[in-house]
């Protein structure tokens, strides 16, 4: 049978049934990938992660926001209309994953945009976390006066 | 915060109720769910699918603390990530939850239900009415009114697409029974009720919806919709004085507008009013060419006037429509061409495309598409749009393996540059390091003896073990001198020996008075010793302990990465080339799809174009025979 002969007998319904099939394959690889990517580049003794969400009923609306870890730039994200939506939906955006030694840390959030009167917001806040051997995660949530953090996990 | 992310489960859920309903769930659950619902927000389906499938992955006992690794227990995860893999057209997920007897405890049936409502339309515009009728038949109790509409009309549509028209009237009644009825409703009610075999009721119903009024565009069209078929219908039974009402309540612009034009000068033709017939039919060819109901005015307005008797007209007509079909049938040909030559796929797999709403429009401003006004029908078709999805996502598919191969790659060069580095060094770093492990080991031993020695001296005081060094030295010479002299003097019992032995006990007596008398005090001194002790040993430790951490992560930085990175660097090929082949059989499909929409237009034109050499040959008779029977003809 030739390449084109084998194309064209392929039923519709077995066709989109393998689709299906290569889809949940690839989901399982992308998972695997995930994980080996974490313990990688970012183990578990080191790890820190940096989630962002909005404050529930402020009505703030971030424009970008700058992030520094001990003094030094993390990150920083220019947030675009359908992110922005996606934030006040609810959603939580991962900005930063990376590697810290053990012990206490600061964080820096400095976030612009606007609140929910419409006025321009420019606030900077300060924190303190502490860093033990599993992964970190702290949740930044932004609002018209600034951020609070939440340590989510050690 | 976990209501934020119960949006997911659909408009469906009230999100109070369900977060209230359900057993809080530690905060960083909520965090990442949040993340799979923010990538969701974006299109990143894959992503937000690859989140929740990690997070149930890795440790089952965070999505419910009553999870049960052997059961089949369905989590808060499960229905959240299938709503989301319906929407990346992935059903199982959804399949198996509903099918499931073990649904999360306290999870409220809203959520069952919206996933069963979901699962049922996706099955419906898939092309399987079987299986939404059982996916809409899971939904069970009751269904919060602002979608009990919603839920009834899709009901309806899976009832007639499964030929059960009664059943589809039962429920369109009482959709209609609404207060504010849905349009879409009484059309469906009209249809249903015609198809059910109650003609008249079905008809008086289309009717009532070509009479609604409405701003809505949507309505509108239906409304449009319902004229047309109603018009359509008298027309083919011979009623054009009744067709005519209804095909002239369908607007002039619209999506039935051509079809109704059409029609109105088919109703002025059966009537005999052929000037009458040739407004609408000449307004109509003006419009676009591709328009089959405009191709087929390029027959009608000759035919018009040929039966007027201007046949010069008439043939004049009749040849613009064989040249401006000639060049349709040219555009198809080179349509197919350059569909069979994968220009067709090119163009929507393209990233200009792809992510653009409105990529059938703008793909008709690339030189060698096909024309895309041929396919606007097949376009809309539930098969075309599924093949279309299918070969996107295949694509978007190949494109991440391609990525993740890389990753891989790049991700064993960093292996390989990290063991190249550590693997020489660490020996080195161990031995200079291993003195300092036994002197570690050696003082951890008698500090236990230490400790050992306090918390006996603590139950019973034994003040010889804090004497000082002169002191112990001392009592021992002065027992060890008592003990010579009572070897060499037994028996002595002169007044000399006996005075001797008696100074001897009291010296030993003396020093050991000397030794008790002070023993709280030197414990308590003993024990600010041991603390400042301590102090020292937690430093030594702490570097132990970075020293040991160091040479955990350098060593777990390369070790254990070659197997793993190799299996799926392996796992990655393997899909990319069942992706590929997989979509040179879908690209094939929608080519095959699109040919065959082409050729039946295709042969439509050129059953017009015979049609009109035979019309041409009867406009030349009647011609002759007029022009035979004027006067002083010879």
């Amino acid at each position: 049978m030739c390449a084109a002969e084998e194309i064209a007998e392929v039923p519709v319904e077995g066709l989109d049934e393998q689709v299906q099939a290569i889809k949940q394959e690839v989901l399982d690889i992308s998972v695997e990938l995930n994980q080996l990517q974490e313990k990688l580049m970012y183990p578990a003794d080191t790890q820190v992660a940096l989630f962002v969400s909005l404050a529930q009923g402020d009505g703030f609306r971030p424009d970008a926001v700058k992030i520094k870890i001990d003094g030094k730039n993390a990150t920083s994200y220019v947030y675009a209309p359908n992110e922005l939506e996606a934030l006040q939906h609810g959603g939580v955006q991962r900005i930063y994953t990376g590697n810290i030694r053990g012990g206490t840390h600061s964080l820096e959030v400095e976030v612009i945009g606007k609140t929910a009167n419409n006025k321009n917001s420019k606030k900077k806040s300060s924190h303190k976390f502490y860093k033990m051997n599993g992964p970190k995660v702290i949740e930044i949530v932004l609002s018209g006066s600034g951020s609070t953090i939440q340590s989510v996990a050690d | 915060m976990l209501s934020r992310y119960i949006w997911l489960l659909g408009l469906w859920v009230t999100p109070l109720s369900f977060a209230n309903d359900i057993a809080p769930r530690p905060p960083n659950i909520a965090v990442y769910l949040g993340e799979a619902q923010y990538e969701s927000h974006l299109g990143h389906l894959l992503t937000a699918i690859t989140r929740l499938k990690t997070l149930s992955h890795l440790d089952p006992s965070k999505v419910s603390p009553a999870h049960d690794a052997q059961s089949s227990q369905i989590t808060v995860i499960d229905f959240i990530a299938a709503d989301i893999e319906l929407s990346y057209r992935l059903p199982e997920r959804a399949e198996r939850i509903l099918k499931s007897s073990t649904v999360i405890e306290g999870a409220p049936l809203t959520a069952q239900n919206n996933l069963a409502y979901r699962l049922a339309r996706y099955y419906l515009n898939n092309g399987a009415p079987k299986k939404a009728l059982h996916a809409i038949n899971k939904i069970t109790g009751m269904v919060p009114d602002k979608i009990h509409t919603d839920e009834m009309l899709l009901r309806a549509q899976i009832y007639m697409a499964n030929g059960r028209f009664d059943d589809a009237v039962a429920v369109l009644q009482g959709v209609q029974a609404d207060p504010n009825p849905d349009g879409f409703a009484a059309y469906n009610l009209g249809i249903a009720l015609y198809q059910s075999g109650k003609t008249a009721q079905g008809l008086a119903q289309i009717d009532k919806t070509g009479q609604l009024t409405s701003a809505d565009e949507e309505i509108l069209a239906l409304k449009d919709k319902a004229n047309l078929l109603l018009g359509y219908r008298l027309l083919e039974n011979g009623q054009p004085q009744s067709a005519k009402l209804y095909l002239d309540r369908v607007r002039l612009s619209g999506p039935f507008s051509n079809k109704a034009l059409l029609g109105a000068g088919w109703v002025n033709a059966s009537l005999g009013t052929y000037e009458r017939a040739l407004v609408p039919w000449t307004l109509l060819m003006k419009r676009h060419v591709t328009d089959e109901n405009v191709q087929e005015s390029f027959l009608a307005v000759p035919y018009a006037y040929g039966k007027l008797g201007l046949y010069g007209k008439a043939i004049q007509l009749y040849d613009n429509a064989l040249q401006n079909f000639d060049l349709e049938l040219a555009m198809l040909d080179r349509s197919i061409k350059n569909i069979r030559a994968g220009k067709y796929i090119q163009a929507i797999a393209s990233d200009e495309f792809k992510h653009n709403k409105d990529w059938l429009v703008k793909l008709r401003g690339l030189p060698e598409a096909p024309e895309t006004y041929y396919l606007l029908y097949l376009m809309s078709t539930s098969e075309f749009q599924a093949a279309l999805n299918n070969y996107l996502d295949l694509n978007q598919l190949m494109e991440r393996l391609t990525t993740w191969r890389a990753d891989i790659e790049s991700w064993q060069e960093l292996v390989d540059l990290r063991r190249n580095y550590y693997e020489p060094l660490l020996p080195r770093i161990d031995a200079q390091f291993e003195p300092l492990m036994v002197r570690n080991a050696i003082s951890q031993q008698q500090r236990r003896k230490v400790d050992d020695s306090l918390n006996n001296m603590l139950l019973s005081p034994q003040p010889d073990l804090l004497a000082t060094p002169g002191e112990r030295n001392l009592k021992r010479s002065l027992v060890e001198n008592l003990r010579v002299f009572e070897k060499t003097h037994a028996g002595d019992t002169r007044e000399e020996a006996r005075q001797i032995r008696l100074r001897s006990k009291r010296l030993i007596g003396l020093m050991q008075w000397q030794i008790e008398a002070p023993y709280a005090q030197r414990l308590e001194l003993f024990k600010g010793q041991l603390g400042e002790l301590a102090k020292y040993e937690e430093s030594l430790a702490d570097i132990y302990d970075a020293f040991f951490m160091q040479r955990k992560i350098a060593a777990q930085s390369y070790q254990g990465y070659a197997d793993p990175l190799s299996q799926l660097k392996t796992r990655v090929q393997d899909a990319q080339g069942k992706v590929t082949t997989l979509m040179a059989r879908q690209a094939h499909l929608l080519e095959e799809m699109t040919i065959a929409e082409l050729g039946l237009r295709r042969k439509r034109l050129e059953e017009y174009q015979l049609q009109i050499i035979f019309a041409q040959a009867e406009i030349h008779d009647l011609a002759r025979k007029k022009q035979g029977a004027r006067p002083g003809k010879q």
